[in-house]
């Protein structure tokens, strides 16, 4: 699974007579990120996947007994699990999209010099900037059925209060709406840094011919901005997988399970019921998730760059 | 006359935009600056009490060393900043730049990272701390925070370095440049507006992480503020305008320092390009 | 590269967990208390404004009687306490002494992370100890003593009653009844308890006192008893308050114990340590003595509790100096120490509270009284399965309070759910 790099950029391969030093300059240049991410993350990755076999207890990491593909089978015949899988991806799909549209969009906004910029830029960077922990609180608050602003304004419109997190109809829409405020700010901080790196000149040629903003951004912007753009989803849905805080927070899983995403039970099986061994199979199904979506990523990303290039 | 309705649309959209983005943090605002008697006294109160405002700052941080737990915060922000943004640029650049075999590994373990979550690392990585002696200590949180950010700003810069065509490298060797100095002169100032932007992310991650700090520092004088906001939240009654009014506390002053940097970063490096 | 070799090492052995005994090793007491050291002792109560600080200055004065030794907290949130306590004392690390919540104490007695107590506290002071002492033994052993118990009542803000017109409830029609009064003549929530999932260890602790008040348990001789018709009496009663309009069902437990503080809420069940809390600070309208407590409006008096102990952990350091501490712990001036700064909740042994406080508080005494006829959450005889029922449980109480399923049908499943969970 090699990545193709991007059209136009890529640099042949070291030809046999290479220099020496040529052929050894890639790895010198990750040595430092490869052992450091080998030893940090890589050696509690397989251990997770390790635990996954066996009856491990959170009281005793040490003390569990292999117990082959027992953890997975008692999950696979568990409803409860089957349900969370999928509120895992309805989830992080809302998710993903929902930040991807916000995000590029705040990035094209401000992008380009105008006043207030700084400012607008400051508050659009704040929900990343801004503690978890505060962040649901403050949602909590405004969500919060008999005392909350959201609720106040909508019956003073006259559409009528809801338990946005005390009714499962609204629970999974409202833990995701706080998900896509606090993360947006990331999409918009790459795809805005990205957009500036779009030459001038392209744009200029584009004005000439007499394209509208719409069209410029189309035509111009967007094929620049695409590789970004697939490996901030990448990124986006990788998390979303994995995001536990907010949900945590704001409703733990709860009103009867409609939140309850994979993480959620990941986190109450290891630390709640100190079940460290079920936990970390949980862990590796949310593993094996991402790992299919990279995958296709890859494919995709392969693909849309030979496309790019001819 | 397309270029006037442009700039209107975007008025609009930017307004709307921050508008609706911006409401959380109206709302934090406001919450902080009511009396809990305001906030649960039946009456929603829309505008912020501006006269309040430096009381409520100032109730927060009583009784709390709130400015020890900002310089945590910092060191490790800024350790985790630094720590990323080295590797990452190295490794960004053989990801965009070369063919080499295990680069396909490489580039999914990087992904592969930001997989397990977080209940399934803070087990094993106590222990590995533990052996090492690094609980306890700000140096292991950004040792940790930096697994997390790192390969995050090695694919942020590794994209961008993808939209700077070779030929620059190319016609800047001819001029003359060694080697070793084409990435940081010619490649690094081309793509500052994306390391400014990993620099953002990481700083940020840095900031606020909890799990690893919450499990890992126990001496009261080295929390971060992320623990010394979750302090605040208490088992019986959480005082939600104390909460609003230390959170503030902990973030304006790092968004506003960091988009003075941010704007220092980037001019500074571009400020040292040699314009192919 | 020796260096790079002998890293691999350390952390090849730390995953496979060879290392990570750092700490004292089970077997070793650790030098003796006369040579003093530093003990670290974890409470997420050292965080409670006003209490903490006095809860720690008792803790402190061991420092008086032995000066050698220094005391340093641990505090980590309510909401964070076992998962981080567990992770470290999974790496056999951790604090020396541990605050042990109820539910948490079947767990680490289990895994046998906790060092035996039985000598730590001399037999002239043994005799001192209540019965809720009894709670921290585990096989015969006492692995811990009672730090702090605390109980549930009924209370409620008398100028809103009186509004409504009615008198305090004595059973579970007049309860509801009042709380329809409340809200139809004040126009704020009659009743106000938890209900939902976001606050599940909490709740559980909470709901305990519908069945019990019922005169259901959640298990009785070794076998689960969760779909007994008292504890279907019990939930059907709760879904006919959730229903009723009266209650307050949207907010948690922090929101609405502040509106309680503001005078926004009729009536409450709740246990002593949060009344104290919410009556006791300078903003609030309603103050002590706006209140008044009664036993629960329930068949039955018997009313759900719930505590900490205090244990060592077993692969602590100075396992000799914490048991030296515990011999302070429960000696009289310092329980009687104890006592004042708990305020209503009691300690492990009959200290008195001062009567200042009884005085301030008038509703006091109600609380200390349900102490002959309360009894914790944990499931008798499933102690370390405990967060797990709980989990089954509530979650089908969750279904019958949304979804309107028949109480003694979600109970019957909830049975059986536990039932398969524990093997029996």
């Amino acid at each position: 699974m090699d990545i193709p790099a991007k059209a136009g950029t890529g640099v042949e391969a070291p030809k046999p007579r290479a220099h020496r030093g040529r052929r050894l300059a890639p790895y010198l240049f990750i040595a430092a990120a490869a052992v450091y991410l080998l030893l940090l993350t890589g050696a509690p990755l397989l251990d997770g996947v390790w635990l996954s076999f066996t009856d491990t207890q959170l009281l005793n990491p040490t003390g569990g007994v292999y117990t082959g593909t027992g953890n997975y089978s008692s999950l696979f015949s568990d409803s409860a699990f089957v349900h969370s899988l999928l509120i895992t991806v309805i989830y992080s799909a809302a998710t993903v999209i929902g930040a991807l549209v916000v995000g590029t969009t705040a990035a094209v906004a401000i992008n380009g010099a105008f006043r207030g910029r700084a400012l607008a830029r400051a508050i659009l960077t704040f929900p990343w900037a801004v503690p978890t922990v505060a962040a649901a609180l403050i949602f909590a608050w405004i969500y919060n059925k008999d005392s909350g602003v959201l609720n106040h304004a909508l019956s003073g419109a006259g559409l009528g209060g809801r338990g946005w997190l005390v009714d499962p109809t609204w629970s999974l829409f409202a833990v995701t709406l706080a998900s896509v405020w606090k993360v947006f700010p990331f999409v918009m901080l790459v795809v805005l840094a990205a957009l500036q790196s779009v030459p001038d000149e392209l744009y200029e040629a584009a004005r000439v011919d007499g394209a509208d903003a719409l069209n410029r951004f189309r035509t111009v912007a967007l094929p620049f901005l695409m590789p970004t753009l697939r490996v901030t989803a990448l990124l986006m849905t990788i998390w979303s997988f994995r995001r536990f805080e907010v949900i945590w927070l704001l409703t733990q899983g709860g009103p009867v399970d409609s939140t309850n995403a994979l993480v959620i039970n990941v986190y109450r099986e290891a630390f709640v019921n100190s079940d460290l061994g079920r936990s970390a199979a949980m862990g590796v199904v949310g593993l094996v998730l991402s790992t299919i979506v990279t995958v296709i990523f890859f494919y995709v990303d392969r693909g849309a760059a030979r496309k790019e290039a001819l | 006359m397309t270029s006037r309705l442009g700039s209107v649309m975007r008025g609009l959209g930017v307004t709307v935009l921050v508008a609706l983005a911006g409401f959380p943090i109206y709302w934090l605002f406001t919450t902080a600056t009511h009396t809990t008697g305001e906030l649960f006294g039946g009456h929603v109160h829309l505008l912020p009490d501006l006269g309040r405002f430096a009381t409520s700052m100032r109730d927060a941080a009583s009784g709390v060393p709130m400015l020890r737990w900002l310089t945590n915060s910092a060191v490790v922000a800024f350790g985790t900043t630094l720590l990323s943004l080295a590797m990452a640029i190295l490794a960004a650049y053989a990801l965009s730049r070369y063919r080499f075999r295990g680069k396909g590994v490489f580039g999914f373990a990087l992904f592969a990272t930001q997989m397990l979550p977080e209940a399934l690392l803070v087990v094993p990585l106590y222990s590995i701390f533990l052996t090492f002696g690094l609980l306890d200590n700000l140096g292991g949180l950004v040792l940790s925070d930096t697994a997390f950010a790192m390969p995050v700003a090695v694919w942020i810069l590794k994209s961008a370095m993808d939209g700077v065509p070779p030929e620059i490298e190319e016609s800047a060797r001819v001029d003359g440049c060694p080697r070793y100095a084409i990435l940081p002169q010619i490649v690094l100032p081309l793509i500052a507006p994306s390391i400014a932007a990993a620099a953002v992310i990481t700083f940020f991650d840095g900031w606020n992480e909890y799990l690893f700090a919450n499990t890992f520092i126990t001496d009261e004088r080295k929390w971060p503020a992320s623990k010394g906001l979750a302090s605040f939240v208490g088992e019986f009654v959480t005082p939600l305008n104390h909460v609003m009014a230390a959170a503030l506390i902990f973030t304006l002053p790092a968004i506003v320092f960091f988009l003075f940097v941010q704007r220092r970063i980037v001019s500074g490096l571009t400020a040292g390009s040699v314009k192919g | 590269m020796a260096r790079m070799i002998r890293i691999g090492a350390a952390l090849g052995a730390a995953l496979l967990g060879i290392t990570a005994c750092s700490g004292g090793g089970a077997g070793d007491a650790g030098p003796p208390a006369s040579e003093g050291g530093q003990l670290t002792v974890s409470n997420w109560q050292w965080l409670e404004p006003g209490r903490g600080d006095k809860l720690w200055s008792v803790v402190e004065g061991y420092s008086k009687t032995n000066p050698k030794a220094t005391l340093k907290k641990v505090s980590v949130t309510r909401a964070d306490y076992e998962k981080t306590i567990s992770t470290q004392l999974g790496a056999r690390n951790g604090p020396d002494l541990i605050v042990i919540p109820d539910t948490y104490f079947g767990k680490l007695a289990k895994a046998g992370l906790l060092e035996t107590v039985d000598d730590a506290v001399p037999a002239g002071q043994k005799q001192a100890l209540n019965a809720t002492n009894d709670f921290g033994k585990y096989k015969g052993k006492q692995l811990a003593y009672t730090w702090e118990t605390v109980n549930y009542a009924l209370f409620w803000n008398k100028s809103l009653l009186k509004k409504a017109g009615v008198q305090p409830p004595k059973d579970f029609a007049s309860l509801l009844a009042a709380a329809k009064a409340v809200k139809a003549e004040a126009g704020v929530p009659g009743l106000a308890v938890r209900s939902q999932m976001a606050e599940e260890t909490p709740w559980w602790i909470d709901f305990s006192n519908w069945p019990y008040g019922f005169g259901g348990r959640w298990s009785k001789d070794g076998k689960l008893t969760i779909d007994a018709p008292e504890n279907v009496q019990a939930v059907t009663a709760f879904k006919k308050m959730y229903d009723s309009g009266a209650m307050s069902t949207g907010d948690d437990a922090s929101t609405f114990r502040t509106k309680f503080a503001q005078g926004k809420i009729g009536m409450m069940i709740d246990n002593s340590s949060a009344l104290t809390t919410m009556v006791g600070g300078d903003e609030n309208p309603v103050k002590s003595k706006d209140v008044e407590a009664s036993p629960l409006p329930f068949p039955t008096p018997a009313s759900a509790n719930t505590g900490e102990w205090i244990g060592i952990n077993k692969y602590s350091k100075h396992k000799a100096l914490a048991k030296d501490f515990l011999k302070y712990l429960y000696s009289p001036d310092a329980q009687k120490a104890l006592a004042a700064a708990l305020g209503a909740s009691s300690p492990g042994t009959g200290a008195p509270t001062p009567d200042a406080f009884t005085k301030a508080n008038p509703w006091a005494p109600v609380y200390k009284k349900q102490t002959e006829t309360s009894h914790n959450a944990v499931v008798e005889g499933f102690e370390d399965k405990t967060p797990q029922i709980a989990h089954i449980v509530l979650s089908h109480i969750s279904e019958v309070l949304i979804k309107n399923a028949d109480p003694a049908t979600a109970l019957k499943a909830a049975q059986a759910e536990a039932s398969k969970l524990t093997g029996s």
